[in-house]
């Protein structure tokens, strides 16, 4: 008993000492992982003669809010805003109807070859957007997609790529995940009430899934929203630029405004940082299932 | 308590009989998705080899030169500095974050005052924009008015050229990726490490193990199947890494001296900027045979050396 004692209390104090190495060392870690986000807010608040002084001031004597309107006028950013918007507010419903249906039939439904047939979407995870964006390109010049939005907006609704980074194979294999988490008996008993697969997944499954369908959501916003490959290849007309293109006119070869570009860019992010924050339970989630965050 | 069974027609007939009724069963729930699988993957994927065996540039129809297009690219000295830029950042990016995302996950692994607010700020560049990561970065490299060269000077070290540097473009590049991988990676650590069972650590504590040991003979091969799967994830990841170096080198991609010309820009290149669409093809089509190549190899090594929780040994 004693000797249980004495031990509790030296792993007590031990701990409670690598404990405050511990805040140090997290303290610093997190100090130089959000210093580049503060040097962007802070450069976004610089004068023009501001910016550009050796050695930079990390906290702007006179912050310019100023810069913000300015930068908003120096390209075209509402436009490509609305066109961001427009691009993601379609592809996070386009998965929704696509993907959720498709979960169901890989989680909940038993059909011969459902394995094998899952085993494809699975590997079009692994397939690099590299290999399909040249057919695509040509199969949207012919079918007179390109000067339009519809090459970005179209594929989601088909359960096609979102983004060049996160697949829709992948909200699939997210969906399905939550999916199959749900107990059996939930469906059985809907079963034997009568209920057919439509409802079962309308009234049972989406409802219970709700964080499978939350995260999902965030995800393809998160991927649509920040994409660059895909807009870069597909949008070929200035006034159809999403904010990841519209970003690149703030350099130029010889001069780049270096506040104005930082504000935008700070604008630009805002979206994803405060569904982040507001989020974060979501996303972690996600990225514990996926691994990546697209 | 009896359940009762659906009745079926077939059993009613006295033989089972099957009967083709495509709107039962998982057919409607698939349609859209196998509409776009076929439609924009599957006939997208069989042009793109039919296009690499031809010499087409998106003008005239494609015609068939055989293998000349890979033949072609062994003797390219641009692909293979794309090759070996892009291996340096899968060889030495890849091994870094995982690292870097598993401290983390360590020191954040037992619950301590503040850890929510630790795990998201080291997790935020995650949800940054990369376009914007990589604006931000530029103007952080930035040779003469960049926070990186002011606070080296503070230590009286020379100020540097990074991204213009031909020696420390890919680094700097590297630096950039890494600190928006090491949050993912650590949330996925996280997630992993929580499913050790506590008992472990107490038992073999009372076998007098150190924390060390804890470490290597609990700790890590109870997280090997997260390890290989982080690992195969993110090499994937960095064998299409494209949109930092292209916005960093927007206005003269591949430089300075093709230190930045990653496999994916050297694609886009061939692709868009000299409508070598046979030759992208080509090269968009090895990159897919690598990457299966890696997978396939690392799920080889991985019923070597990884164990699974509740599964026996042979």
């Amino acid at each position: 008993m004693n000797l249980f004692q004495t031990m509790a209390g030296t792993t007590k104090r031990r701990r409670r000492l690598t404990d405050g190495a511990r805040h140090v060392v997290l303290i610093c870690i997190s100090l130089v992982v959000l210093l580049p986000l503060a040097w962007m807010v802070a450069s976004s608040l610089k004068s023009n003669s501001a910016i550009f002084v050796y050695p930079p001031q990390l906290v702007p004597s006179h912050p310019k809010f100023d810069n913000y309107r300015k930068a908003f006028d120096y390209i075209p950013f509402w436009l490509y805003f609305r066109n961001s918007v427009i691009v993601s507010a379609a592809t996070i419903c386009g998965i929704l109807f696509s993907c959720v249906p498709a979960a169901y039939a890989f989680s909940i439904l038993r059909w011969r070859g459902r394995d094998l047939v899952f085993f494809l979407v699975l590997a079009g995870i692994m397939l690099p957007f590299q290999v399909l964006m040249v057919p695509l390109y040509v199969m949207y010049r012919d079918l007179h997609f390109l000067g339009t939005l519809l090459p970005l907006i179209v594929p989601p609704f088909f359960g096609q790529y979102i983004s060049s980074a996160f697949s829709a194979s992948l909200a699939i294999f997210l969906l399905r995940q939550f999916f199959r988490s749900l107990p059996g008996e939930l469906i059985d008993a809907a079963r034997i009430d009568g209920a057919g697969d439509w409802s079962i997944l309308l009234r049972v499954v989406i409802p219970v899934a709700r964080g499978g369908l939350i995260t999902v959501t965030l995800f393809s916003f998160l991927s649509s929203w920040t994409d660059f490959l895909a807009p870069l290849i597909f949008l070929n007309k200035g006034s159809l630029f999403t904010l990841s293109l519209g970003l690149q006119q703030y350099q130029s070869l010889h001069f780049t405004a270096f506040n104005y570009l930082m504000a935008a860019a700070f604008v630009f992010a805002l979206p994803v940082l405060l569904a982040f924050i507001f989020a974060q339970r979501f996303f972690v989630e996600g990225i514990a299932l996926t691994g990546l965050r697209g | 308590m009896p359940v009762q069974q659906p009745i079926s027609h077939a059993s009613e007939a006295g033989r089972p009989r099957w009967r083709w009724r495509p709107w039962r069963g998982p057919l409607p729930f698939l349609l859209p998705w196998l509409i776009g699988f076929i439609a924009l993957t599957i006939i997208p994927l069989f042009l793109s080899l039919y296009w690499s065996f031809t010499n087409y540039d998106m003008l005239q129809p494609p015609q068939w030169v055989g293998a000349s297009n890979y033949v072609q690219l062994v003797h390219d000295p641009l692909f293979r500095t794309s090759v070996i830029n892009t291996s340096f950042m899968v060889v030495i990016g890849v091994p870094a974050g995982i690292v870097l995302g598993l401290g983390c996950a360590l020191l954040l692994r037992r619950p301590i005052r503040g850890s929510a607010l630790y795990r998201g700020a080291i997790f935020v560049p995650a949800v940054v924009p990369s376009v914007a990561v990589a604006v931000i970065w530029i103007w952080i490299f930035n040779p003469d008015y960049g926070l990186l060269n002011a606070a080296l000077g503070v230590v009286h070290i020379k100020p540097q050229g990074w991204l213009a540097s031909p020696s420390l473009a890919k680094p700097s590049l590297l630096m950039l990726l890494v600190w928006e991988a090491v949050g993912q990676i650590m949330v996925l650590m996280l997630a992993g490490l929580k499913e050790i069972p506590g008992e472990l650590y107490e038992a073999a504590s009372l076998d007098g193990a150190k924390p060390l040991q804890h470490f290597r003979y609990i700790t890590f091969p109870l997280l090997g199947p997260v390890l290989f799967y982080s690992l195969i994830v993110w090499m994937i990841f960095y064998l299409q890494f494209f949109t930092e170096a292209f916005v960093a080198t927007a206005q003269d991609l591949g430089e300075p001296v093709n230190s930045t010309l990653f496999y994916s820009i050297y694609i886009y290149q061939n692709a868009f900027q000299f409508l070598k669409m046979g030759y992208a093809s080509a090269m968009a089509w090895i990159l897919f045979a690598v990457t299966m190549i890696i997978t396939v190899t690392l799920f080889r090594l991985q019923r070597r050396f990884i164990f699974y929780r509740g599964e026996q040994r042979a």
